[in-house]
């Protein structure tokens, strides 16, 4: 191989390790020093045992020169790259990290890859026995997860995640491995279509007693029992599937249960239930009687979040479902967290009569009249700060909540960002109508993503107190473009940091003096963020020539209205910027992954 | 205008770095020496277990990260760290064993949890799918095990292998 080949083999070989090029730049010095001391060694050698010559002072180069190719000859890559490697480990090396460092490098890889490096040394070895957590994320064998129960890693694991679908008898292996009081943290992800019982009730009493959290997900002919079992440092429950009645897995021995996370659970009643210490409740995708729900909420004092999704009485055909009982009532005296998406009438009219004065925070998915009707009445809801109506609101029922006397008079922010239906188009005048009853928000949002709502009452809007610490607000567009001026003008929003207005159909039809007015209007001298879908050329040159919008910091346009010389000057005044369709394409994908996660949880 | 208030850091091997203080105050360490002392001053502190040349680069990771959070790493990692963390913190990483070593022990001291995250998972991006053999070699770990100990380990571990 010629010298040639070699060096750049030499070179790839470098780069193999990962090094840069400056590392390189400075091994190859490196080489080049030691060189020369190996050479100038040698020549002292040879002058000190006389073999040189010292009559001419050109024979002493010639013989430097002959010395110097045989050392580049001899000095191989192989040899040159252990040098590498030694000059690399020079520095810290793994094992002068401490153990929690090293535990915490362990937690980003698999579990597998982990017990791999117990062969390491006596070190890794201890320190892999530490580990006390397993997750499983992708498939193995069942004979690999028993020899793995078997192990000596088992022994100390505490949190065992088991995110993969395994058979019945695997999951019921788990738990006779398990029962030993040590786990605190079990998941299971049993197949779908298994009409087996996974019975903890075979074991011991005091078997499990140390667990604190148990989520199994199944099929919904899976049956999972409880009963008979002491689970009393068990706070943390979520069932996902299991067709077994409550009183499988909700019994005496539960009863210090805070956080109870219910999916697909069919046709159950139940009168008493022990959840007295539960704080916070999920149901998605399920079927239950009334008394059932009314003893889920009344036996908790201290429930403080409940969260009902797809959830129906009996049956999901309403014609059948329960009749509405005046009789039972609940109350939630510490629930500051409401969420409603598509529940029986039967189930929200429970709820919305029921005293709930800490209640801060509620989601609704559709607004109805007959739900308003009775939130309207209920005088104990004094602390809501935030309303949020994810997918309508029928007309008539804003109108209907803000005869209320109590229901807005905390409320700090109003979101209604609706991706097919309408806003109510006096939604502005019920807002500006009552003096003094928005005197808190700061945050409105009245928005439909594909635009083209039309809304009243600008005018008034715009000139009242009631919006004066406003300091998000998100508006669709009216359809008069005059009612624009109104904005353009207002006087009344002085601590305004973001503004939107969007509507699709709109950007052609605005009133060429908005720009330059708003402009001038030093009301919005604490805007931040500005998001008009119909600004055009002309609009961002009058933005960026105002002497008032000083703060402003990013600004969203559509690329449909903005030209390349728009854009441009944007760019040139480092204003950061992006556009709708741009954020549209990001919520697109964002709804795509959220299916996805969907289907495969439902996998 | 007022001045931007600044700490004066300074290594292990003396080298002073004057960081602006809400830069710095990503380091727990730092953010609790600082609520202790006075208010006024450019106070000076003393980082006696971290070296110059790891400290410069927190710095630097400071100095970018305290306007543009780090997004979580997951745990465990699926596939490569690449995939999953931002340009800049790839160029970042850029860098010798050594100097990685280092600084997770000067993450770890300084309590930056989203430095040290970053460069624990970039050496489990390292050991990931790697025999025992090829890991011993990349960070030059000492085999102590004696053959008989060795040949047993790798027998219970075989399991492992199916995985």
């Amino acid at each position: 191989m010629s010298q040639k080949e070699q060096e750049d083999n030499l070179l790839h070989n470098l780069k193999d390790v990962g090094l840069s090029s400056d590392q390189i730049f400075q091994l190859l010095m490196e080489k080049e020093k030691t060189l020369q001391k190996q050479e100038e060694r040698k020549i002292k050698e040879l002058e000190s045992n006389g073999r040189q010559s010292t009559s001419t002072s050109q024979c002493t180069n010639s013989n430097q020169d002959n010395i110097s190719r045989k050392r580049t000859l001899e000095s191989s890559p192989a040899m040159l790259l252990n040098l590498i490697k030694k000059s690399k480990r020079n520095g810290k090396t793994l094992m002068d990290l401490c153990n929690d460092e090293i535990l915490l490098i362990f937690e980003y890889l698999s579990n597998f890859d982990v017990f791999k490096m117990s062969q390491l040394s006596k070190g890794f070895r201890d320190l892999v026995e530490q580990v006390n957590v397993l997750h499983l994320v992708t498939k193995i064998r069942s004979s690999t997860l028993i020899h793995f129960m078997n192990s000596r890693y088992f022994y100390n694991i505490q949190k065992l995640i088991i995110d993969i679908t395994i058979p019945h008898i695997i999951a019921q292996s788990v738990l006779t491995y398990c029962n030993s009081n040590r786990l605190k943290e079990l998941k299971l992800t049993v197949d779908d279509n298994s009409e087996d019982t996974l019975s903890f009730s075979q074991f011991k009493e005091s078997s499990f007693k140390n667990l604190e959290k148990l989520h199994i997900i199944c099929g919904e002919k899976y049956v999972i029992q409880l009963d008979n079992i002491e689970l009393f440092n068990l706070t943390d429950l979520t069932i996902d599937g299991a067709c077994c009645p409550f009183q499988y897995y909700l019994n005496k021995h539960v009863n210090n249960i805070t956080r109870l996370h219910l999916e697909k659970v069919e046709h159950c009643t139940l009168s008493e239930l022990p959840l007295v210490e539960l704080k916070h409740l999920t149901i998605r995708d399920s079927n239950l009687s009334i008394t059932t729900i009314a003893s889920l909420l009344n036996n908790s004092e201290y429930l403080e979040y409940v969260n009902l999704f797809n959830v129906y009485g009996f049956d999901s055909d309403e014609e059948d479902e329960e009749e509405e009982d005046d009789s039972i009532e609940v109350e939630l005296p510490s629930l500051q967290t409401l969420i409603i998406n598509n529940v029986c009438h039967t189930f929200t009219s429970l709820i919305f009569k029921s005293e709930m004065p800490d209640l801060n925070y509620f989601t609704i998915q559709k607004m109805l009249k007959s739900d308003a009707e009775i939130l309207k009445d209920n005088a104990s809801i004094t602390s809501l700060k935030t309303l949020k109506v994810e997918e309508g609101i029928e007309e008539g029922a804003m109108s209907l909540l803000v005869q209320s006397s109590t229901f807005f008079n905390e409320i700090e922010c109003i979101r209604m960002e609706f991706k097919s239906e309408t806003i109510d188009p006096k939604s502005l005048v019920y807002i500006s109508s009552k003096p003094n009853l928005f005197r808190n928000l700061t945050e409105l949002v009245l928005h439909t993503i594909d635009g083209g709502s039309t809304m009243e009452g600008y005018q008034s809007f715009f000139t009242s107190k009631n919006i004066s610490n406003i300091k998000k607000l998100s508006l669709v567009c009216p359809w008069d473009s005059q009612d624009l001026i109104f904005l353009a003008n207002t006087t009344v929003l002085p601590e305004l940091t973001r503004l939107t207005i969007f509507d699709t159909l709109y950007y052609e039809k605005f009133n060429d003096d908005f720009f330059s007015t708003f402009a001038k209007n030093s009301n919005f001298k604490n805007l931040e963020e500005l998001r008009i879908s119909f600004i055009n050329d002309d609009g961002i040159r009058e933005i960026l020539d105002s002497r008032h919008l000083n703060k402003l910091k990013k600004i969203v346009v559509s690329e449909m209205v903005v030209t390349a010389w728009g854009f441009k000057q944007l760019e040139n005044r480092g204003l950061e910027w992006t556009t709708f369709e741009s954020i549209k394409e990001d919520s697109d994908s964002e709804e795509e992954e959220e299916e996805e996660d969907d289907e495969n949880s439902e996998q | 205008m007022s001045e931007t208030k600044q700490v004066e850091l300074t290594s292990k091997d003396k080298v002073s770095f004057k960081v602006d203080r809400d830069v710095i105050l990503m380091s727990g360490l730092v953010k609790d020496m600082l609520e202790e002392g006075d208010e006024d001053e450019t106070p000076i502190i003393p980082i006696p277990n971290v070296d110059s040349k790891p400290l410069q680069k927190v710095i630097e990771y400071c100095q970018y990260h305290h306007k543009e959070p780090a997004q979580e790493i997951e745990k465990p990692l699926k596939g490569k760290i690449e995939d999953v963390i931002c340009d800049w913190d790839k160029k970042f990483l850029e860098i010798d064993q050594s100097l990685l070593i280092e600084l997770i022990m000067a993450a770890n001291y300084l309590n930056i949890k989203d430095l040290l995250d970053l460069t624990c998972a970039k050496v489990a991006s390292m050991i990931k799918g790697k025999s025992p053999e090829q890991i011993r070699e990349m960070f030059g770990i000492e085999n102590d095990f004696t053959p008989e100990e060795e040949a047993k380990i790798r027998e219970e571990n075989k399991w492992c292998e199916e995985a």
